[in-house]
């Protein structure tokens, strides 16, 4: 009998019915995002830089006359809109991290310079839609619509970014080729590769990425300045 | 200043043998860890991004595994990601309304009886119950994944159905 019981214990615990999946390992694979508490922050910050680092170049007068004129135009910006995506995995403990090579998450960086006051807009295309704002005083994250966490903070700096001192110590040995309409540099530090496209004509950031090792981290699908954005994106 | 010097972390070295045979390994383990992480989690989409994170997490440890068998290593990495998951999922298992005489008729139900039994168990009972029900793991291969005397694998995994089997005999099951 006790031997009976230990059987179909066995058997009642052992799944009849089971899950498929089409799933293989190394395969790219947008992830599902849940309930994480999210620190992309920094990486905005680093977007940021992308962009500033894009704009210099040390190997002609005119690419380096383009690139002035292009820090120039991207300083005097009051506005950023910035589409990206962003490789990385999630840590429950520690959030989204950026890894080579991970799992793709895009979003949208909304930038403001608001008389002073700088305000960021973070949106994240993931199933649960989230969204970060710091409009300089708070940071408020917003989960399908909804208000999930509010909590005193200062803003991103991420307009101190685009002064040029700033990045100057980050853009040393860049490699500039002139291709035509478009002025094209690259930044090697170790594994990481740099790379900036701009505009010959309207002088203007095109697309950047990062590349660790040739796995990509992160890149920029659309960057548009002084664009129009409305100030409840910052609410 | 380096960009990513404070937040970036750069997991994956370079694409080497090591690399090669470690995603042929999992993927030779990949229907048992599967098997694992879909009854540990509650939906596909969450098994299948524990073993993505797997894979993430091994890639960036791959000269760390052993390569002769980075079997151990896997069943316990996954674990400890499910149970990481589990947690912030907040998913909560329903602890009453679950009558086991019911026969279950889909894989949520079967589910939901199997980790509502499991869950009255001891962790580490639960886990060795996992490992050789669910991925159909030998004691031996057990015993080095939790990294424990075989006997005390054996030992675990009988308290742990006798446990299941006297919950069961409080709700008549055996009556039937």
């Amino acid at each position: 009998m006790e031997q009976e019981e230990f059987d179909r214990t066995v058997d009642l615990i052992t799944p009849k019915f089971r899950r498929r999946s089409g799933f293989r390992f190394g395969d790219e694979r947008k992830k599902h995002f849940r309930g994480v508490w999210w620190k992309i922050y920094s990486v905005a910050a680093g977007l940021a830089l992308i962009v500033t680092a894009g704009l210099y170049t040390k190997a002609s007068a005119s690419a380096e006359t383009i690139a002035r004129q292009s820090i120039e135009k991207l300083s005097a910006a009051n506005t950023y809109k910035i589409d990206f995506v962003l490789y990385g995995v999630i840590q429950d403990d520690k959030g989204f991290i950026p890894v080579p090579g991970g799992n793709a998450i895009s979003g949208t960086l909304y930038l403001m310079n608001d008389n002073g006051v700088e305000k960021s807009c973070l949106d994240y295309k993931t199933p649960d839609n989230i969204r970060e704002v710091y409009d300089g005083k708070n940071y408020t994250r917003y989960k399908s619509g909804k208000l999930e966490k509010k909590a005193n903070s200062g803003p991103l700096n991420l307009l101190e970014l685009f002064k040029m001192d700033s990045a100057s110590d980050f853009l040393k040995n860049c490699k500039t080729t002139d291709e035509g309409d478009y002025i094209e540099i690259q930044h090697c530090k170790g594994e990481v590769t740099m790379y900036g496209r701009f505009s010959k004509g309207s002088k203007k950031l095109l697309e950047a990425f990062v590349k660790v090792k040739d796995e990509m981290l992160l890149k920029t699908e659309h960057i548009e300045y002084d664009v129009e954005i409305p100030e409840r994106m910052f609410e | 200043m380096n960009l990513f010097g404070s937040y970036c972390v750069f997991m994956i070295n370079n694409r080497t043998m090591n690399q090669k045979t470690l995603l042929e390994y999992l993927q030779q383990e990949k229907d048992r860890l599967f098997q694992y992480a879909s009854y540990r989690l509650p939906d596909t989409s969450d098994a299948e991004d524990a073993l993505q994170d797997l894979y993430i997490a091994m890639t960036a440890k791959v000269r760390k595994i052993n390569h002769d068998d980075p079997r151990p290593y896997m069943y316990r990495a996954l674990s400890n990601i499910c149970t990481t998951k589990l947690r912030n999922i907040k998913y909560h298992l329903p602890i009453d309304g679950i009558d086991v005489t019911v026969e279950a008729e889909n894989f949520e139900e079967e589910f939901r009886l199997i980790n509502y039994l499991l869950s009255r168990l001891p962790e580490e009972q639960s886990e060795v119950i996992r490992l050789h029900i669910h991925s159909e793991l030998t004691f031996n291969e057990i015993s080095e994944i939790v990294e424990v005397p075989v006997a005390t694998v054996k030992s675990r995994y009988r308290y742990g159905i006798a446990h299941i089997r006297e919950e069961l005999k409080k709700q008549d099951y055996f009556k039937n």
